[in-house]
């Protein structure tokens, strides 16, 4: 799923439908709304935020936030991209005010740069034929049966390990390929740049990668 | 006019789709001249039309839209094979030219696994091989020798019309 | 690290699949990204193996919002329906 510019800058019909249903006190709407964006937006606030109750405060604050602002929602930016606009405001705005917030370059995680792949998967700088190249390389998944990518006990591994990445990498991963936002979105939602983006991006892919590949293999073995 | 390697049925390499059925058009197609087909080895190798703004990128052609035209049947697991001894023994007669040292060892045992399958490593070893003992023209020329095996193997036409 | 033929090594070529996914490799780059694809099985799997875990991701569930904190939203809008000022959750 990919966004032009113009597009989200322009809320859906849907979207115009969905604020004007809030606006009327339809509280399924407003459960749906909730229960769609919620978990996406603790991940978000816990790229500010230290701990997951505080993240949890903000983003109580922000849907309180969001019904408050809804006569002003003008249906120049796409609904979620005003709702997550609003939250990252709380959660920087909350982050100044509680004396540890995390400063955002500190969220890579220690000692979380280098080679995304086991060196020791690699022949050494100093073979003689085929330096930097696979030693143990990765088997294709394309023996793998289709079901046992789509299983449930699948998306549960791949889920673990978005789960245990660190802050930023596991918020940039589940914008882009959980929720599919596209890059711009999430860089201007972020306010990073894209290199930025797609270094944190690249880092959570490839740990998820390691972590399917070993449960695939695994399960091959 | 020019030519493309593809995944078994048409697959198009890395980018995880196919190319549509012989005679529709898509975009962001990529394609070789008969000279750099030897690094682009695959399953499959077909001749395709390329139209709109068509440019060379090293060893690639690239166009706006193209379409597969017909499958050179020629390029089977036999021509594959003998593409990959062919290079094998390459690969010997340079080691037999050249002092012993590890990387002609390496680039020989390499060469005695290589199997029908594996037609795109055997080219790629044979040119660091020649690299080894001729220098970086030996690569050059070596996939010049590797282009014109496929094109008179396979009756190829050079490239038209890009 | 760059071998005889100017290609890119395994080891250079899984830290560029990211950037290559996204389409911002500049076009030479990209094209000797592809060339050692065409002869490395290895790298020629990651890739395949990176495609297929972000499909993966695509598709997992949407997470449970835990119940209470849902249980005091929708009590908050109830409040903002009825006019008053809603508390905040702190």
């Amino acid at each position: 799923m990919t966004s032009t510019d113009a597009e989200q800058q322009i809320a859906s019909p849907e979207d115009l439908r969905t604020v004007e249903a809030l606006r009327a006190g339809d509280e399924r709407v407003f459960r749906e709304l909730i229960e769609r964006y919620t978990a996406s937006m603790i991940r978000v606030a816990l790229m500010y935020v230290r701990t997951r109750p505080v993240a949890e405060e903000v983003v109580q604050d922000t849907w309180i936030g969001v019904l408050g602002s809804l006569p002003r929602f003008e249906g120049r930016s796409s609904l979620r991209t005003w709702i997550f606009r609003i939250l990252a405001n709380q959660a920087r705005t909350r982050a100044r005010r509680e004396a540890r917030s995390v400063p955002f370059s500190s969220l890579a995680g220690p000692g979380d740069d280098g080679p995304t792949v086991d060196p020791d998967r690699f022949l050494g700088a100093d073979h003689p034929a085929f330096p930097g190249h696979w030693a143990s390389p990765p088997r294709s998944w394309e023996g793998t049966p289709e079901q046992e990518l789509l299983a449930g006990e699948t998306r549960e591994r791949v889920q673990d390990a978005i789960d245990m990445l660190p802050a930023s990498q596991r918020a940039v991963i589940s914008l882009r390929d959980v929720e599919g936002w596209s890059s711009q979105e999430v860089c201007d939602l972020l306010a990073i740049s894209e290199g930025n983006q797609r270094v944190l991006l690249h880092r959570a892919r490839a740990k998820v990668r390691e972590a399917l590949e070993e449960y695939l293999d695994g399960r091959a073995a | 006019m020019a030519y493309a390697f593809t995944g078994p049925g048409a697959q198009r390499p890395f980018a995880g789709d196919r190319w549509p059925e012989p005679g529709t058009w898509t975009d962001r197609a990529r394609a070789s001249r008969v000279e750099h087909l030897p690094v682009w080895i695959a399953a499959e190798l077909w001749v395709v039309e390329l139209e709109g703004a068509v440019h060379d990128v090293g060893t690639q052609l690239r166009a706006d839209h193209g379409r597969l035209v017909e499958q050179v049947d020629g390029w089977d697991g036999n021509a594959a094979a003998a593409f990959a001894e062919d290079c094998a023994a390459r690969i010997r007669a340079l080691a037999a030219r050249s002092e012993p040292n590890d990387a002609m060892a390496a680039y020989r045992e390499d060469a005695g696994s290589l199997g029908p399958a594996d037609a795109n490593v055997a080219g790629w070893v044979a040119a660091q091989a020649a690299a080894a003992v001729e220098g970086e023209d030996g690569a050059v020329r070596e996939r010049s020798r590797q282009a014109a095996w496929l094109a008179e193997r396979l009756e190829l036409e050079p490239a038209t019309g890009v | 690290m760059s071998d005889a033929q100017g290609m890119l090594s395994c080891r250079e070529v899984v830290e560029l699949v990211t950037a290559y996914l996204e389409g911002a490799l500049m076009e030479a780059e990209e094209v000797r990204f592809e060339e050692h694809l065409a002869m490395c099985d290895g790298c020629a799997a990651y890739l395949d193996q990176m495609r297929r875990t972000i499909d993966v991701a695509g598709r997992l569930d949407p997470e449970a919002v835990d119940v209470e904190a849902c249980d005091r939203l929708i009590h908050a809008f109830r409040t903002w329906r009825a006019g008053s000022e809603p508390e905040s959750g702190s």
